[in-house]
């Protein structure tokens, strides 16, 4: 993207009281694009927000919107409009006057308020509804009604904060797909708040990964799936085996690896300069690269590796079935794997039935972590 | 007076299927029965008993008495002949009594006002600005209520009367020569009630103030409303239920007031407390002091029927 950023953030930080919240946030959002900030709550991502909105001032750092700092202006100075996380819409207003409100506030022509007003109701699916009171309204009617206020007086950028948490995961599911339509017909760049990882893959162009005040990655969904720079990362989106691995040797062929002490692979890669024998990693895999045999498998795949494990627990989650087994006795590391629910499993319902497991799955499917091994990370911000 | 449910006994287990269905017909009635009977199960009745009786007793007989008594006359010696006369009432419209039930409504709408204005800026203050410093503030407020309202007055004797400290102040700085009267007048009585309410209109304000969502202010600002148009376009309207409940509060008992006028007034700030009060402890006509206080009532209660019909047709906006 060699445009110029629609919004910069510089290295801002933030404290309440002795807490550092935001401990040097930089990004960029450029125009058009639908960018995600993911995390666990208390990470961050949402006095991030406030900050981009105006509603809070950041201690430290700058704010740049289209070139220019507005780090001290106020919420009604900026082209920036927001989609709180209650809606916070007006009681006593109906929903043609709650939607007008931004436009009435520039004072433009009441026929003018009248066209673009009932253009954003129709884009929401909420024609019909003028004159509607809000407590008259579902969960999902009144996140419609939100949106369209927040659209019609066509800001740059929109700021959503977890707008879909109240609703059930059904229309979740509908209105995410109708947010991202709405988003692309109008190419608003949207700064979309959530936590949750399905929503933000689902939606994204980019996904910052917020982490304990810090971005911790900042990529493209599948960038941010497939090659996870941490284990908070690699573990938060989606769910992922961490294991601990140490280099054995390295070399042309790839790194040997040791894990848990226990499994010796061949990771089909040079590790560059991580790969020194005796250095220690984190290695992630997720658990859908995992197979689960009841029994030696008597052709093993290519390029392949497979153990014996103890099988823990197996459980019927409907369309998939997840396996919890122990292949590393003296750690005891469990690892967790997904299949879909068919073939020698499909009907087997309790751990008892097989005991004895193989695992199986393919070194290339193993994720170096760049972070060595900081587990404790995660609990610095609660 | 519509049918309250007071008594103690039998109606008090009825459920609320048998009740008369004339009860729940007028707005007065619907609000009455909300606030004294409710929908409710007949557990909570039994809870209601006592207060009930109570208020039987201490307000409703009372009441009642006082509307016999304005029926009846005055006798030669003061005391109460049991006839039937509408005298008292045809002697309230004379030229003396008229005025004072109508200064005393321009009063007690003149301190409501004051009331209003001051009020709504310290509630403001206390809802949004205050911080940890609010509890503090809010009993300071409070604190007028806890000492004794006699004493309270003669503070304000001590402080405006002729050698008062605010003459002398005035006088020793040499910014008047004579001193400025300042009891006996309208002014007084005006400054001693809106003294005394200000809690009344402050406390109903800041309480319907801290409902309001912070986000829908900060969702006007990000709307682009400046700080003035958020507060005409959403504080203000949400607001007015608060605006409402603390007009009521303090207009009803400023009406009927005596001691602030009694004390801080004089003849031409008589209101019609002082009338009441006077009928019945300096000139012994309880018939005419009965009358009059169901007059008062009477206008209060149009007024307060007037507020539940406005308050029916929306003007209640703010419902959070």
């Amino acid at each position: 993207m060699a445009q110029a950023p629609l919004l910069e953030l510089q290295g801002i930080e933030k404290s309440f009281g002795p807490q550092k919240v935001l401990k040097g946030i930089s990004l960029q959002v450029y125009p058009g694009e639908f960018l995600t900030f993911l995390g666990p709550s208390g990470c961050g991502k949402t006095t991030t927000l406030r900050i981009i909105g105006g509603f809070d001032w950041p201690d430290d750092g700058r704010v740049f919107l289209k070139g220019r700092d507005v780090t001290s202006e106020a919420p009604y100075a900026r082209d920036v409009h927001t989609v709180f996380q209650h809606y916070a819409l007006f009681p006593h207003y109906d929903v043609f006057d709650n939607t007008a409100f931004g436009l009435r506030i520039q004072r433009r022509p009441e026929a003018e308020v009248r066209q673009r007003v009932l253009e954003a109701l129709d884009l929401v699916k909420l024609s019909g509804f003028e004159s509607r009171r809000i407590d008259q309204l579902s969960g999902g009617q009144q996140q419609r009604v939100a949106l369209a206020r927040a659209i019609v007086g066509r800001p740059s950028l929109l700021l959503l904060d977890e707008p879909l948490g109240a609703l059930d995961l059904k229309l979740r599911r509908q209105m995410q797909l109708e947010l991202k339509g709405i988003q692309r017909r109008l190419g608003i760049a949207f700064i979309y708040v959530t936590h949750d990882q399905e929503e933000a893959l689902t939606l994204s162009d980019r996904i910052a990964v917020f982490n304990a005040g810090e971005i911790e990655q900042l990529g493209g969904p599948r960038e941010i799936y497939e090659k996870p720079q941490s284990s908070f990362v690699a573990d938060f989106i989606g769910s992922a085996n961490i294991l601990d691995g140490e280099v054995l040797a390295s070399g042309h062929d790839g790194t040997r690896l040791m894990l848990e002490g226990e499994v010796e692979v061949l990771f089909p890669q040079n590790g560059g300069s991580a790969s020194v024998p005796g250095k220690k990693l984190s290695v992630a895999i997720r658990p859908e690269r995992i197979h689960i045999h009841g029994a030696r498998p008597s052709s093993p795949q290519e390029g392949t590796v497979c153990f014996p494990a103890k099988l823990l627990e197996n459980v019927y989650l409907g369309a998939s079935r997840q396996f919890l087994c122990s292949p590393f006795p003296k750690s005891g590391k469990v690892l967790t794997a997904v299949t879909t629910d068919s073939g020698a499993w499909a009907g087997a319902d309790t751990a008892s039935d097989f005991r004895e497991v193989w695992v199986e799955f393919r070194p290339s499917d193993l994720r170096i972590l760049q972070a060595c091994v900081a587990p404790s990370r995660t609990t610095d911000v609660a | 007076m519509p049918p309250l449910q007071l008594s103690p006994g039998a109606p008090l287990a009825s459920s609320p299927a048998a009740r008369s269905p004339a009860l729940a017909r007028s707005r007065l009635d619907l609000f009455l029965s909300r606030l004294i009977a409710g929908e409710r199960p007949s557990a909570s009745h039994a809870l209601m008993a006592p207060a009930s009786l109570w208020l039987l007793c201490g307000l409703v007989l009372p009441l009642l008495l006082i509307l016999a008594l304005s029926l009846t006359r005055r006798g030669p010696y003061g005391m109460v002949v049991w006839e039937f006369s509408l005298g008292n009432y045809a002697k309230i419209l004379d030229a003396v009594y008229a005025p004072v039930l109508g200064r005393s409504l321009v009063y007690a709408a003149t301190t409501t006002f004051l009331c209003l204005v001051l009020g709504y800026g310290v509630a403001y203050t206390l809802s949004f600005y205050a911080g940890r410093r609010r509890e503090m503030l809010i009993v300071m407020i409070m604190l007028p209520f806890w000492t004794s309202c006699l004493v309270a007055i003669y503070s304000w004797i001590i402080l405006l009367g002729r050698e008062g400290l605010i003459n002398n102040l005035l006088i020793g700085l040499g910014l008047i020569e004579t001193p400025i009267q300042f009891l006996n007048r309208p002014f007084a009585v005006i400054l001693g009630l809106v003294y005394f309410y200000l809690p009344f209109m402050v406390l109903p304000l800041y309480a319907c103030l801290e409902k309001i969502p912070r986000a829908l202010i900060e969702a006007a600002k990000d709307l682009g409303a400046t700080p003035r148009s958020t507060f005409t376009k959403v504080t203000l309207p949400l607001s007015m239920p608060g605006i409402a409940a603390g007009c009521l509060l303090t207009f009803i008992p400023c009406a009927g007031d005596f001691l602030t006028a009694e004390f801080l007034g004089g003849p031409r700030t008589y209101l019609i407390g002082n009338l009441i009060q006077n009928q019945f402890m300096v000139a012994q006509d309880w018939a005419f002091g009965s009358a009059v206080a169901v007059v008062l009532i009477a206008v209060l209660l149009i007024g307060f029927y007037g507020y539940l019909r406005l308050e029916g047709s929306g003007f209640e906006a703010g419902r959070v």
